[in-house]
């Protein structure tokens, strides 16, 4: 298995699911018989009700969770035949907004949304200014140096954001990402997103609201089942 | 505050416990190997002759000594009064009362030339060239003793090395262990977002090897100054033995401080490890 990391630009799928399942789990289904093609620059809405396997699909796909049975590639790499090294630098490609939020309390705001950057090496002067102008844009300038228990939901969801974008990932796998936003927030992040995702970032998005976001695929899920994926609207 | 210290502290103080026991395990060890080695050294360098207890053996003591004392190899030889003799051997000889100095062999001392020692042959041969009925010593049932009291003392020492190897290396995995429980939610984050394992377990090492190194470090002290106050050293007190004795400890510190770091290092990787989905 190489270990290399292609670029997605030359890759036809950077997210692969082929019969993919996850186990259950206390209390929530599992996922079961997933199939599903991703290519760079691909928008995926995943919805469904509390409990129907979004937040597995996702799970499955950030390298958070190891499926049961079936297959899962990501940017052309099978990460569960791979190094726990390799997982890693596959990782670093991807952005994440757990629905958890998973928020560092040591770490000031400035330093969660500086992580990503950290993690992959960039240098303090770069990662500082870059987290700086994300914080920014989502309207946390002002809580730099505020730790996120200081935060309440609506910024501590939007710190989750800023993190997840910052090393500018090639995939996004938003879980709920306004859930706890307000109208205007939750206009901006989204914004923010889709136009990642038109730079080429593929995006997946789940959501218990199947309008959160004209998207361009819906797969919605229904107990842990994959529902024939829609085509719908390009993003807005 | 006090949750968070609580563990580093309890591990700080295993290891300096745990150092102090090695170090006075270690000085212990050496003092006691030291003397074993100088009286092996000893013995080797001096034979004792006996002549048997008959009529004439006293006119005969002092022609013995003098032969020895010519006999190539023999630095001095000079015969024991018989009266020391008789309490060197009371232990052996007699009860209560004393032993009875009429019936003791008359021994004589016989201090070898360091630098062309005699052999035991040599010094019967010369004996019985002058005629004198003896038996020459030459300490080897000594010295063999000297030697099995050596490896006696190896054994227990090693073991109670061994035992606080063993504790250095459970201080430094029950500090990892802590640190690492409770950094688990930053470690989980920081690994879903791409962190190596080995970039998540170092901080943990390097906060458990300062710990560690007071406790490392406070352990030492209390063994020095123990080693000082009692009288283990006593009759070392020159300055090499000193040296010796900082040199032994500065060692076994070095080495209860890696010892127990590659517990905790070892602990950190196996936590993350686990945390890695």
């Amino acid at each position: 298995m190489p270990n290399s990391q292609p670029q997605s630009q030359d890759l036809a799928f950077t997210l692969r699911f082929a019969g993919t399942a996850a186990p259950k789990r206390a209390g929530v289904t599992g996922l079961e018989g997933v199939d599903l093609d991703l290519a760079p620059g691909d928008f995926l809405l995943v919805h469904g009700d509390a409990g129907a396997g979004k937040s597995l699909l996702l799970g499955l796909a950030g390298l958070t969770l190891r499926p049961s049975a079936g297959r899962v590639e990501v940017l052309g790499l099978n990460p569960w035949r791979l190094s726990a090294a390799g997982r890693a630098r596959l990782r670093r490609r991807m952005g994440l907004v757990f629905q958890d939020m998973d928020l560092i309390g040591d770490l000031t705001v400035a330093e969660n949304a500086a992580l990503p950057m950290r993690i992959a090496g960039a240098r303090p002067e770069v990662y500082r200014r870059d987290a700086a102008e994300l914080l920014d844009w989502m309207g946390l300038g002002g809580r730099a140096g505020a730790y996120p228990q200081d935060l309440d939901h609506d910024e501590q969801q939007r710190l989750a954001v800023a993190r997840a974008v910052a090393g500018r990932p090639e995939i996004i796998l938003a879980d709920e990402p306004v859930g706890w936003m307000g109208p205007e927030a939750a206009r901006r992040v989204l914004r923010l997103l889709l136009q990642l995702n038109r730079q080429g970032a593929t995006l997946v998005m789940a959501s218990r609201n199947p309008d959160l976001v004209p998207a361009p695929r819906r797969l919605e899920l229904v107990r842990g089942r994959p529902l024939p994926e829609s085509h719908g609207e390009a993003g807005a | 505050m006090t949750r968070r210290l609580a563990p580093r502290l309890a591990a700080a103080v295993l290891a300096a416990a745990f150092t102090a026991l090695a170090g006075l395990a270690g000085l212990a060890g050496q003092a006691a190997l030291d003397r074993t080695e100088g009286w092996r050294t000893h013995l080797a360098g001096e034979m004792t002759v006996a002549l048997r207890p008959a009529p004439g053996a006293d006119a005969a003591v002092p022609r013995a000594a003098e032969v020895l004392a010519g006999t190539p190899g023999v630095a001095e030889a000079r015969a024991l009064d018989r009266a020391r003799v008789g309490a060197l051997l009371a232990p052996w000889t007699a009860g209560t009362r004393g032993p009875d100095l009429a019936a003791l062999p008359r021994l004589i001392a016989v201090d070898l030339d360091p630098r062309q020692p005699a052999r035991r042959q040599d010094l019967a041969d010369a004996l019985s060239a002058a005629g004198i009925d003896a038996v020459v010593d030459d300490h080897q049932g000594w010295r063999r003793s000297a030697l099995e009291t050596r490896r006696r003392l190896a054994a227990p020492l090693i073991g109670a090395l061994m035992l606080c190897v063993a504790g250095l290396v459970a201080a430094g995995g029950l500090a990892a262990g802590f640190e690492a429980s409770r950094r688990e939610a930053g470690l989980r984050t920081r690994l879903r977002l791409g962190a190596s394992q080995l970039s998540c377990a170092a901080p943990i090492g390097g906060a458990v090897a300062i710990d560690l190194s007071v406790g490392v470090l406070a352990g030492g002290l209390i063994a020095a100054v123990l080693t000082r106050l009692s009288t283990l050293t006593d009759a070392e007190a020159a300055a090499g033995a000193l040296a010796a004795q900082s040199i032994l400890l500065a060692a076994l510190m070095a080495g209860a401080l890696l010892v127990a770091l590659i517990g905790a290092f070892a602990t950190a990787a196996r936590r993350v490890r686990e945390l890695e989905p």
